[in-house]
C-alpha cells in the first residue's frame, strides 16, 4: 500500500460515514436559515413601515413647528403628532436593534452553511473519483447531488449580495478599551454629530431659500390670475402659473438617480447626498421641479438631524461607560 | 344666465370633491387663498366717452394641488356691483396638468384649462378653454424642446355668433443661459372655425355681403420669452408677433404684444409689477363689423399694473393694487380707458 493510500484510506471511510450525517445538517441548517429569512423580511417590512410613517410624520410636523402662533387646534394636532413621532422613533430605535441582530444572526447562518456546502461538496468529489468505475447511474446522482449543492452555494452568495444599505459600522466600545479609549470615540462621535447638524442647517437654509424662490413664482402667478380672472386670458403671461410649470425638469429626477421620474423615499431608497443637493444649482429649475427639490432637502434635513441625534446619544452613553469604568479602576485594588 | 345657487353649489362640491381626499395625503400640496376686497372701477361700461365709475365686492378662492409631475388648480371669483347688477358674475376657473417621462430624453403630458363665466343677471354666460397633449424632448441638459397639439374652443350658453372651435400646434424651444436665466422662442399656429358666416367685400362697391362659408381664421405667432431671478427678484419678459388671417372680411390682422412682469420679495413686503403693450393692425380698409368675441377676449389690451402686498400675519396679507388700461372697445380700433384700483385682504392656508 503506498503512502498516499494509507493516508486516504481513514478520510474515504470518514466520508463514507459522514455522508448521510452532513445533509441532515445541511437540512436542519437550511430549515434554520429560511426562518431566520422569514424574520429579516418581517423585521424589515417592519422597519420601513415604521420608517415610511415616520417620514409622513416629519412632512406634518415640520410645517407647524416652523410657524410662529399656532391656533388651538393647530397646537393640539401637533401635540398629537409629536406624541406618535416619539412612539415611532422608540418603536424604530427596538425594531432596528432587532433588525441588526436577525441580520448578523442571518450572517452566521449563511456563512456555517457555506461552509457544509464546501465540506459537501468535497466530499462528493472524492466520491466520485472513488465510483469512477462504478455504475453509470450512481455518478449521475452524485454528479446530480453536487450541481444542487453548488446551486444552493451560489444563492447563498446572492443573498449576501443582497444585503444592501447596511448600517455604517457603528464605532463600539472593545472590551480592552480604556476610559480614554472610549472618550476619543465619544469625541469623535460628537465631532461628526456636529458636522452632521451643521450639514442639516446648510440644507435647512436652502430650504428656505427654495421656498422664497417658489413664493415669488406664486406670487408672480397670482399677479397674473387676479388680474385676469374676471376678464380676458393671457396665457403668455401665465408662464409662472403653478399649472402651466409642468416645465421640463429632469434634472432634478437625474439628481435623485430615479429614472422613473419618481423621487426616492427615504423609507426605501438611499437619499441623495446633502452636498450633492447643496452643490446643484437649483435656480436653472422650473416651479414644478423646485417642489421636487424642497422634498429631496427635507427628506435630507431630516435623516441628517436624526443621525446627529443618535450619534449625540450614543457618544453621551460613551461617556457614561468610561466615567463607570474609570470608577471601576480606581475601586480596583492595585 | 345661471341660477347663482347653483354655481355656488358647484363651487362647494368641486372643493368638498378635490380638497376633501387629499388633505389627508402628506405627498399632496395643497395651497388655499382666499381674497376678499373692495374695486373701484373707473369705466365699468368699458365705453369710449363718458366713462361712468362703480364699485364692486371682489371674492376669489384659488386652489393649487400639484403632486410631482401632476398639478390641478381650481378658482372661483365674485364680483358683486351694488349699483350695476348687469355685472354681477361669477367665475370658475379650473386647470390640471401632468407629464410623464417614457425614456430619458422624451416626456409626454398633457396640459387642460377651463374657464367658466355666469351673468348672474344678463345671458351673457360662456365656457372656453383648450386641451393641449405635448411631447418634450430634451436635447442636452440646458435644452429641451417641446412639440403641443391644441384643441380650443369657444361656446356662449345663449348665442352662437361668437362661438368657435378649431386645433392649433405649438412648437416651444426651453434654452437655459445661464443659472436662473432662461430663453424661451415659440411658434404656433391656430386655426378657429366660427359658427358665424362670414364677410364678402363687393370689389365693386363698398359694401360687404354674408357668404354662404363659416367664418375661419388662421393664426400664426412667434415669440420669444426671457425668465430672469436673482436673489429676490423674479422678472420675465415676452415679445410675441401674431398674424391673423380671416376668410372673412375685414378680420385680417397683425399684432405686436409685450409683456413684462416683476415680483421683488423684501421682509414682509411683495413689490409687484405687470405691464402688457400690444400694437394692432388691421389689413382691410373696413373695420370688422364685430370683435373676435363679445368679451373681447382676444383684442388688443394694454395695461400697466403695480402692485404692493405686506405680510401682516404669516398667513394674512394687504394687498393694494392700482391698473391703467386702454383696451380695444367691442367697436375695432377704438379704445377706451379705464383704472382699476383694489384693496384686498389676503388669507393663504
Amino acid at each position: 500500500m503506498t503512502f498516499w493510500l494509507k493516508c486516504a484510506l481513514p478520510f474515504l471511510l470518514g466520508c463514507a460515514v459522514t455522508a448521510p450525517a452532513q445533509s441532515v445538517v445541511i437540512d436542519r441548517m437550511e430549515q434554520a436559515l429560511a426562518q431566520q429569512q422569514q424574520r429579516n423580511q418581517e423585521i424589515e417590512s417592519a422597519w420601513q413601515r415604521l420608517q415610511a410613517q415616520s417620514d409622513s410624520l416629519s412632512r406634518l410636523i415640520t410645517p407647524l413647528k416652523a410657524q410662529s402662533s399656532l391656533t388651538f387646534f393647530e397646537r393640539r394636532r401637533l401635540t398629537a403628532w409629536l406624541a406618535d413621532a416619539q412612539q415611532i422613533a422608540a418603536r424604530l430605535e427596538q425594531t432596528a436593534a432587532s433588525r441588526k441582530q436577525t441580520r448578523r444572526l442571518q450572517d452566521v447562518l449563511s456563512r456555517r452553511l457555506d461552509s457544509l456546502y464546501t465540506a459537501a461538496l468535497d466530499s462528493i468529489s472524492l466520491e466520485l473519483k472513488k465510483s469512477a468505475a462504478g455504475p453509470p447511474g450512481e455518478q449521475k446522482r452524485l454528479l446530480e447531488q453536487m450541481a444542487l449543492w453548488q446551486a444552493k452555494r451560489l444563492s447563498l452568495q446572492s443573498l449576501a449580495t443582497l444585503e444592501i444599505n447596511p448600517d455604517p459600522s457603528p464605532l463600539l466600545v472593545e472590551s480592552d478599551d480604556l476610559p480614554e479609549d472610549i472618550e476619543r470615540k465619544a469625541d469623535y462621535l460628537r465631532d461628526r454629530s456636529d458636522q452632521l447638524r451643521s450639514q442639516a442647517g446648510r440644507v435647512g437654509d436652502r430650504v428656505r431659500q427654495v421656498q422664497k424662490e417658489i413664493a415669488l413664482r406664486g406670487r408672480m402667478a397670482d399677479l397674473v390670475s387676479d388680474m385676469r380672472v374676471f376678464d380676458s386670458r393671457d396665457e403668455t403671461a401665465r408662464a409662472g402659473s403653478p399649472v402651466d410649470a409642468v416645465q421640463p425638469g429632469r434634472d432634478l429626477e437625474t439628481l435623485g438617480g430615479n429614472k422613473a421620474g419618481h423621487y426616492p423615499s427615504t423609507a426605501y431608497s438611499l437619499q441623495p447626498p446633502a452636498e450633492l443637493l447643496l452643490n446643484y444649482d437649483f435656480r436653472n429649475l422650473p416651479a414644478y421641479s423646485l417642489d421636487g427639490y424642497q422634498e429631496l432637502l427635507e427628506g435630507e434635513e431630516q435623516r441628517l438631524k436624526r443621525q446627529a441625534d443618535s450619534l449625540a446619544v450614543l457618544a453621551q452613553e460613551f461617556d457614561q461607560q468610561a466615567q463607570q469604568l474609570r470608577s471601576t479602576l480606581i475601586k480596583q485594588p492595585q | 344666465m345661471m341660477n347663482p345657487v347653483k354655481s355656488i353649489a358647484l363651487s362647494l362640491l368641486l372643493l368638498c370633491a378635490i380638497s376633501g381626499p387629499l388633505s389627508g395625503q402628506a405627498n399632496w400640496r395643497l395651497a388655499h387663498r382666499v381674497q376678499l376686497g373692495y374695486e373701484q372701477d373707473s369705466n365699468i361700461a368699458e365705453s369710449v366717452e363718458g366713462a361712468v365709475q362703480a364699485e364692486n365686492l371682489r371674492l376669489l378662492y384659488d386652489l393649487q394641488v400639484r403632486r410631482r409631475s401632476l398639478s390641478f388648480s381650481y378658482r372661483a371669483g365674485a364680483q358683486v356691483y351694488p349699483d350695476f347688477s348687469s355685472e354681477n358674475k361669477l367665475t370658475h376657473e379650473i386647470g390640471a396638468a401632468f407629464s410623464r417621462p417614457v425614456s430619458a430624453r422624451v416626456e409626454l403630458g398633457a396640459q387642460l384649462w377651463s374657464r367658466f363665466k355666469f351673468f348672474l343677471e344678463t345671458e351673457q354666460d360662456l365656457i372656453c378653454g383648450f386641451l393641449q397633449p405635448f411631447l418634450r424632448y430634451r436635447m442636452d441638459t440646458a435644452t429641451w424642446l417641446e412639440l403641443g397639439l391644441r384643441q380650443e374652443a369657444l361656446d356662449y350658453a345663449n348665442s352662437d355668433y361668437f362661438d368657435y372651435a378649431g386645433p392649433g400646434l405649438t412648437l416651444q424651444l426651453y434654452r437655459r443661459i445661464i443659472s436662473g436665466w432662461t430663453l424661451s422662442p415659440s411658434i404656433a399656429w391656430q386655426r378657429n372655425v366660427f359658427q358665424r358666416a362670414s364677410y364678402g367685400y363687393a370689389s365693386s362697391g363698398s359694401y360687404l355681403f354674408l357668404q354662404p362659408d363659416r367664418q375661419e381664421d388662421e393664426q400664426v405667432a412667434a415669440g420669444l420669452h426671457s425668465e430672469w431671478v436673482w436673489r429676490s427678484l423674479l422678472m420675465t419678459c415676452q415679445y410675441k408677433f401674431e398674424s391673423n388671417h380671416s376668410n372673412s372680411y375685414g378680420y385680417d390682422y397683425r399684432r405686436h404684444v409685450l409683456t413684462a412682469l416683476f415680483v421683488q420679495g423684501w421682509r414682509e413686503w411683495f413689490f409687484r409689477g405687470y405691464f402688457s403693450w400690444q400694437k394692432k393692425t388691421y389689413s382691410d380698409a373696413i373695420r370688422p363689423f364685430l370683435p373676435v368675441q363679445l368679451d373681447t377676449e382676444q383684442e388688443e389690451n394694454n395695461l400697466v399694473a403695480l402692485d404692493v402686498s405686506r405680510n401682516l400675519y404669516e398667513r394674512l396679507a394687504v394687498v393694494g393694487r392700482i391698473a391703467w388700461y386702454q383696451n380695444e372697445s367691442p367697436w375695432a380700433d377704438l379704445y377706451y380707458r379705464k383704472r382699476l384700483l383694489q384693496a384686498l385682504l389676503e388669507w393663504r392656508f
